[in-house]
């Protein structure tokens, strides 16, 4: 056997034992609590590719394949719902060609990962695209309706993919939407508009999503943004992590995890 | 069985790595600016969020959390920020703004000069202020709607007279924010997710009223602009503090908040004052700020 050989059957020997001992450790998490609902902010793709001279774009194709990673983790551990912030409203303020290249990488991507036998199909999850939609090119559109047409029979969990997206915006169509129901139902007690209803009415509720229970933010920048901010101001935990997007794994998240399951079993205790 | 003992373990080597890496990164914290030096930014709104988590002391808890705010205020006014809001969930501050008022009346922790602050309460609902934080940021406008926010302003007596006064312009010139008036919101979670709801039926009465189309909330804000700056402080610190939590703070004013939780160097009952928040901590916190870059989307 040559060196080169050797070398070879070593390296995939040591990523065997890699991927088992990552199935061991999900196996060994998931004897503890698991939260129903992770959402990502993924930020920091730009930076990452500036680190190694590349453009903006392949920062933004790193982090994709950074999502299915850790959207593949979720699934293992039986997270039921993850929401991640793809795309702000404001972001169409960038520079056009990285705009026009953020719309290619999303029409493609989401329909790759929502095929027979990808990624989605695998785990039983549903696509929702959740945000002003009408803000998108047509043909981006069409994309996510022919992705979300591909897996909305599934059941087993939800990825909530939040582009172009905006929470004031969010909560505003919220409550327009409750009071034009009150109205169409010329129901006008006014009172029986509650924080509940509002609640029911954002677009992850509508979509079958439990509350927040973990709220992670990538890159070392600690504000929200614009993503979900009526869900993760209460009874969430908040993670501002330094790592950039693309390098985010299991070193930043096991920790994360770790950290909830110390509350809920502190509430059980109390 | 076994994976729960694994897990165990897990749990036990992660708190201990946790509780070292602390006690390392407190010995090599640097010391902040002091609270009146030149920071490249610094928040015109700061809120601050006190958490408890002793439901048993409320008395107790009442008292750390208006010492917390007294401290703030006059922090505040020396560096120059112009509005507080200080939030908890429970409305503790809140049910004792009254003796707050009081505290801040009295308070003389700053350099004097011929003038005083006096305190003034709005007498109406407070008018919303148009934020100047972010671009972003809806217009307001009036909102006859019951948001719950307790505004106190801090005046300056005498500040509507136009005498010259040059032994006072002399003497300001050498306490550059020491008397710049604050503007103080007292909030809690009944000014949070309770205020849209109240401001969604306030649209549907209008509705009823008018028969127009619904308008846009965006348009129908009021009472309480973003903060540039929020600062989390738990008054009872714990060695291995838990992640943080927003507690239900108006989710609407977030959009673009920075967010900093105060760090506590020593916990436990050899340091009784660890509940309170200090100078040093304020200052590490707008050191933050001064360091945070804005790309607001770009």
């Amino acid at each position: 056997m040559t060196w080169p050989g050797i070398l070879g059957w070593t390296v995939s020997l040591l990523a065997f034992i890699k991927a088992q001992l990552v199935i061991l450790l999900l196996h060994v998490l998931s004897a503890g609590p698991i939260p129903r609902h992770v959402a990502f902010e993924m930020d920091g793709n730009r930076r990452f590719a500036r680190l190694t001279g590349r453009r903006a774009v392949d920062g933004h194709s790193d982090g994709f394949h950074t999502l299915k990673q850790v959207l593949e983790t979720c699934m293992r551990l039986n997270i039921h719902c993850v929401t991640v912030y793809a795309f702000a409203i404001e972001n169409f303020n960038r520079p056009p060609d990285e705009v026009d290249a953020l719309m290619k990488l999303a029409e493609e991507r989401l329909v790759e990962i929502a095929q027979n036998g990808a990624l989605l199909s695998q785990y039983g999850v549903r696509l929702n695209v959740l945000g002003h939609r009408k803000l998108l090119p047509v043909h981006v559109q069409v994309a996510i309706d022919k992705a979300e047409g591909m897996t909305r029979q599934n059941n087993r969990a939800i990825l909530n993919v939040c582009a172009p997206y905006a929470s004031r915006h969010e909560m505003t169509l919220a409550v327009q939407t409750v009071v034009q129901q009150a109205l169409d139902k010329e129901s006008f007690d006014s009172l029986l508009i509650t924080e509940q209803i509002i609640e029911e009415n954002l677009m992850t509720s509508l979509g079958g999503s439990p509350p927040l229970d973990i709220f992670i933010r990538t890159s070392g920048v600690k504000r929200l943004s614009g993503f979900l901010q009526w869900q993760c101001c209460e009874n969430t935990q908040i993670h501002m992590v330094n790592t950039y997007w693309p390098d985010f794994g299991l070193w930043d998240f096991v920790p994360i995890l770790l950290d909830y399951q110390r509350k809920v079993w502190a509430q059980s205790s109390n | 069985m076994v994976a729960s003992l694994f897990l165990w373990l897990l749990h036990l080597v992660h708190a201990s790595l946790v509780f070292l890496t602390t006690k390392f990164r407190k010995r090599r914290y640097l010391p902040p600016q002091s609270l009146t030096a030149y920071r490249s930014k610094l928040p015109k709104h700061l809120a601050i969020i006190l958490v408890s988590h002793d439901a048993a002391n409320p008395k107790h808890t009442e008292e750390l959390f208006m010492e917390c705010l007294v401290r703030v205020v006059k922090w505040c006014k020396a560096s120059g920020i112009e509005q507080l809001t200080a939030y908890d969930a429970e409305g503790t501050l809140l049910g004792c703004s009254d003796i707050i008022k009081e505290r801040l009346t009295h308070h003389d922790g700053l350099p004097t000069d011929e003038s005083e602050s006096e305190v003034e309460y709005p007498l109406t609902p407070p008018l919303s202020e148009a934020s100047e934080s972010r671009s972003h940021s809806p217009d307001f406008g009036d909102f006859p709607v019951q948001l719950n926010v307790t505004t106190v302003c801090s005046f300056r007596k005498g500040a509507s007279h136009h005498r010259p006064r040059e032994v006072a312009v002399r003497r300001r010139a050498h306490h550059k924010h020491s008397h710049k008036p604050l503007t103080l919101h007292i909030i809690s979670r009944s000014a949070s997710k309770a205020a849209i709801a109240s401001a969604a039926r306030f649209l549907l009465d209008e509705e009823v009223c008018r028969r127009q189309n619904s308008q846009d909330l965006d348009h129908k804000e009021g009472g309480l602009p973003s903060p540039d700056f929020m600062i989390v402080h738990d008054v009872h610190p714990q060695d291995l503090p838990p992640p943080l939590e927003l507690h239900g703070f108006p989710p609407w004013q977030m959009a673009f908040t920075e967010i900093h939780r105060t760090i506590v160097h020593d916990v436990g009952p050899k340091n009784p004052m660890a509940s309170l928040i200090t100078e040093e901590a304020f200052c590490r916190a707008l050191d933050e700020y001064a360091g945070a870059q804005f790309r607001l989307g770009r």
